[in-house]
């Protein structure tokens, strides 16, 4: 359903964003696009 | 026992709210619940006591003054004795549920502990500016060390309407310096009753209300301008009132009430203007569509409330228009093109007014921006100020199904007019997250409707992805709040840390110890404007101020302020490196004697004031503690 959707999708964003701004995601995302980090 | 003093001096504080409050039970609807009565009383005497201790102030601020005016307090427990008994089986009849309990106790325990901490902070850096320190607790220091309620010339922003700063007075008279931090209590539970109340009168049952307060208290937002100095809380608290009265507007004596609560708002913040604009937008709209009055009537009922608003908020407007030239300093854009105000020249007015625009920028202002707000605001709430930490996911994730619960609901559609009013006036003025609270009220309310929706439309998935919504929400900012008040905490539990913290977070502590605990020194001049002169416990001239105020009429410079000692009639100064700014007094000045000097920081005697320290030492009342 849409309504289940809707809020999968805010559920999601949220984790993501959370996790790419915390410091295991840094890491994660510098060894993907192999960057050094400061 | 050094926590005692600041906890009592609270309860008295709510007390004498209650005695005073309590003068405006026959004015309230008789539909309202005791929720709805508790949280408008207790606002309502935190108003009237600090309009009084301000206008009592304008003559003569003493300790025994504010002493006096508490004395309702014996008031205060007769009416607690006398309607407690209808008001706990009102309030055992919500049945709280235990998960929305056990959080609030949680919040309420962390903001007890984490409040009981001595303020401490920096005004220097847009990073650490510290408005609590900066303004909320000088204004009050300051004015009862001068015995008169006067803005504070060196810091505008202690110009601007002070009913909750003054009601600190009380509380910093009695509990000391820590008691206008415990305070976060008393606010956090006001803020929370109205928007209980206002949650049940759009629908919401008990244990939905219960779920509504745990999501706004859980709001790091919200938190953040309820905690330390911030009037936000209290602000929006009388703003709610307003619109909560507004639901159940019946008489004469109602409207009157819209207007008290409103003027406590101006008489509170500045924006309290703008909110009262916007009440008023949705009054037109109760009286014409859910009281369905004549258009004269409604005038005429408008018309009233606004002038009791008028009368109360007006002691705050004309005290400034008279002693600095404007109704609201430091001037809006609108206001400086009318009135030129002292103390602010026209350039650091400007520069004060491109300052604010710069910080509410937020993340733009066009539609576009405004449109994605609710989005924003969810995801990237650091963006704006005083925003991180959020409001969770409550809000955007179910929030917009609350139109179609309250679709034919009249009340919930101005409260929809209010938010949407509310929401444009703070994207187009200053997009400070802590002055979204009324909106962010109203926005919990209608995620616990659209939870409510959700679960019916959706028995089994979108009720677990509801609740997994509130949950991320409740947690995280839970999270949030416990991450903010662990210093606080750390130091209330530990003497050492909090000595460790103060030495790490008071710039010059080591001159504020000496100047204020050496007694010869009875006048101390600042010369560096981000100095922050709460921490001084002796009286002071402090010549600029950090937003470019100018105190002395012939003194732009440092070394024009130091060529006028003898008419200052210091006994010190302080002069520090600080902030992009190196020290100001010669080296071999003549008349001054180096006394203390650590580093960035020396203190020097100011010789031909030998002679008349002692004399002037008599008149000066050393205040409260603070170290």
């Amino acid at each position: 359903m849409l309504v289940d959707l809707w809020l999968f999708a805010i559920l999601a964003s949220f984790f993501v964003v959370r996790v790419l701004h915390s410091k295991v995601g840094e890491r994660v995302l510098a060894m993907i696009t192999k960057r050094h980090l400061p | 026992m050094r926590f005692v003093p600041a906890i009592l001096a609270n309860l008295v504080l709510i007390f004498v709210a209650i005695g005073y409050g309590s003068v405006l039970w026959p004015l309230l609807p008789r539909k309202l619940t005791q929720v709805d009565r508790i949280a408008l009383i207790l606002l309502g005497g935190l108003g009237m006591l600090g309009t009084l201790l301000f206008l009592v102030g304008q003559v003569w601020f003493s300790r025994a003054v504010i002493i006096a005016s508490l004395l309702p307090v014996v008031w205060g427990v007769a009416v607690v004795i006398r309607h407690s008994g209808p008001m706990f089986t009102e309030i055992r009849k919500l049945r709280p549920p235990l998960i929305p309990a056990a959080i609030l106790v949680t919040v309420f325990a962390v903001t007890g502990f984490g409040g009981l901490a001595a303020p401490t902070g920096d005004i220097s850096t847009p990073a650490l500016k510290n408005d609590s320190i900066a303004y909320h607790f000088l204004g009050p220091r300051v004015w009862m060390r001068d015995r008169i309620i006067r803005p504070v010339p060196d810091e505008c922003l202690t110009a601007m309407p002070a009913i909750v700063e003054t009601d600190y007075c009380a509380l910093i008279s009695l509990g000391g310096s820590r008691a206008p931090g415990f305070f976060t209590v008393a606010r956090l539970g006001i803020l929370l009753l109205i928007a209980a109340g206002l949650a049940m009168r759009l629908g919401a049952s008990g244990s939905e209300a219960w779920w509504v307060v745990a999501l706004i208290a859980t709001m790091p937002v919200v938190y953040n301008g309820t905690t330390g100095g911030f009037v936000d809380a209290i602000y929006a608290g009388y703003v709610l009132a307003g619109l909560r009265i507004l639901f159940d507007v019946e008489s004469r004596s109602s409207w009157i009430l819209l207007g008290i609560f409103g003027g406590f708002a101006m008489g509170t913040k500045y924006t309290g203007v703008i909110a009262w604009a916007v009440l008023l937008a949705c009054a037109f709209a109760t009286s014409a569509f859910v009281l369905k009055l004549k258009w004269r009537i409604t005038l005429t009922k408008i018309a009233l409330a606004t002038l009791v608003a008028g009368c109360v908020a007006a002691p705050w407007y004309l005290r400034n228009w008279a002693l600095l030239g404007n109704p609201m300093y430091p001037s809006p854009p609108l206001l400086s093109h009318l009135f030129h105000a002292q103390y602010m020249g026209e350039q650091a007015a400007r520069q004060f007014q491109v300052e604010v625009w710069r910080e509410g920028n937020g993340m733009g202002r066009t539609i576009w921006d405004f449109l994605l707000l609710p989005l924003r605001l969810t995801v990237h709430p650091a963006n704006f100020l005083d925003g991180p930490g959020g409001i969770g996911l409550v809000p955007l994730a179910l929030g917009p199904f609350a139109l179609l619960v309250f679709r034919w609901n009249l009340l919930a559609r101005i409260a929809g007019l209010f938010v949407l009013l509310q929401l444009g006036t703070w994207f187009i003025t200053e997009q400070d997250g802590r002055f979204l609270i009324p909106v962010l009220v109203l926005a919990a309310i209608a995620g616990v409707a659209g939870w409510r929706y959700v679960q019916g439309i959706s028995p089994r998935t979108g009720r677990a992805l509801a609740f997994a919504t509130v949950a991320v929400s409740i947690l995280y900012g839970v999270f949030m709040i416990a991450r903010y008040e662990t210093d606080n905490i750390h130091s209330v539990i530990s003497q050492k840390f909090e000595e460790a913290r103060r030495q790490e977070d008071i710039p010059f502590l080591a001159s504020f110890r000496f100047l204020n605990s050496n007694p010869s020194v009875t006048k101390v001049l600042f010369l560096n404007p981000d100095v922050p002169s709460y921490y001084s416990q002796k009286d002071y001239v402090k010549p600029f101020g950090r937003w470019g105020e100018q105190v002395l009429p012939n003194a732009s410079t440092a070394a024009q302020a130091l060529s006028q000692l003898a008419q200052l009639r210091v006994s010190d100064i302080l002069d520090v490196r600080w902030a992009g700014i190196g020290f100001e007094v010669p080296v071999n000045m003549p008349g001054v004697t180096l006394v203390f000097s650590a580093e960035n920081q020396r203190v020097y005697r100011v010789d031909q004031m030998a002679g008349l320290t002692n004399a002037r030492q008599a008149r000066v009342k050393r205040p409260a503690d603070i170290f």
